[in-house]
């Protein structure tokens, strides 16, 4: 995989993580401490599995772009 | 005499096992005593992250944050007299790095326990820094 293809694999792992912080948030709003935090861990869990399948696979693939994506969040708090 | 030998063989096998088996427990024992560490560090965490959801202390745009340049520039930092016992990003990724997952796969969701909350602080919409610090 070229770095550029790369790059995507990673913004849309970040995209779909941030999709799912959006719905941990919704949850806490709206369910009991026990409920919601079942779901937190398994959301964890749910990220941490993108996390490994896609960021880790692309960053060993482009070691480079591991410190890419830290500056990029470091100033912009995003992957841009 | 070859008997005699032999059960002094035999006796120093005993001990030498007997040892062992003490050194092993006695590791098992320690790991059990720092899982457990852990553990009321990361039940702590998450009773005083329930402490200040519970007292209704949310985001506060006139909190400070640490300056840019610095190791952790950017990020809210504890208010004085206020939340300075808060966990802070490095503080938890330092400890679920403790719990050394490559070895010990059976603390997994200990890990998650301890780190969802970097996931709930307060961002931006648009901001990708909880999910890499989840991913540190």
């Amino acid at each position: 995989m070229d770095e550029n293809l790369a790059r995507h694999v990673v913004r849309t792992s970040f995209q779909v993580a941030r999709e799912l912080r959006g719905l941990l948030m919704l949850l806490k709003e709206h369910l009991g401490k026990d409920e919601y935090e079942a779901y937190a861990r398994k959301i964890a869990a749910a990220i941490d599995g993108v996390n490994v399948a896609l960021l880790e696979t692309a960053f060993s693939a482009h070691p480079g772009l591991k410190r890419e994506v830290d500056a990029s969040i470091e100033k912009y708090d995003r992957f841009l | 005499m070859t008997m005699r030998l032999s059960l002094y063989e035999q006796l120093d096998r005993d001990m030498l096992e007997a040892h062992t088996a003490r050194l092993a427990e006695e590791r098992r024992q320690r790991e059990l005593a720092e899982l457990r560490r852990e553990l009321v560090g990361a039940q702590l965490d998450l009773a005083i992250i329930d402490l200040k959801r519970n007292l209704g202390i949310k985001y506060d745009s006139n909190q400070p944050r640490v300056p840019a340049g610095q190791p952790e520039g950017g990020r809210w930092t504890a208010q004085p007299g206020r939340a300075a016992s808060e966990p802070t990003p490095a503080s938890i990724i330092a400890r679920a790095r403790r719990l050394n997952l490559a070895a010990r796969p059976d603390r997994y969701p200990m890990c998650l326990d301890l780190c969802y909350p970097l996931l709930e602080r307060y961002q931006p919409p648009w901001s990708d820094r909880n999910e890499n610090d989840f991913h540190r």
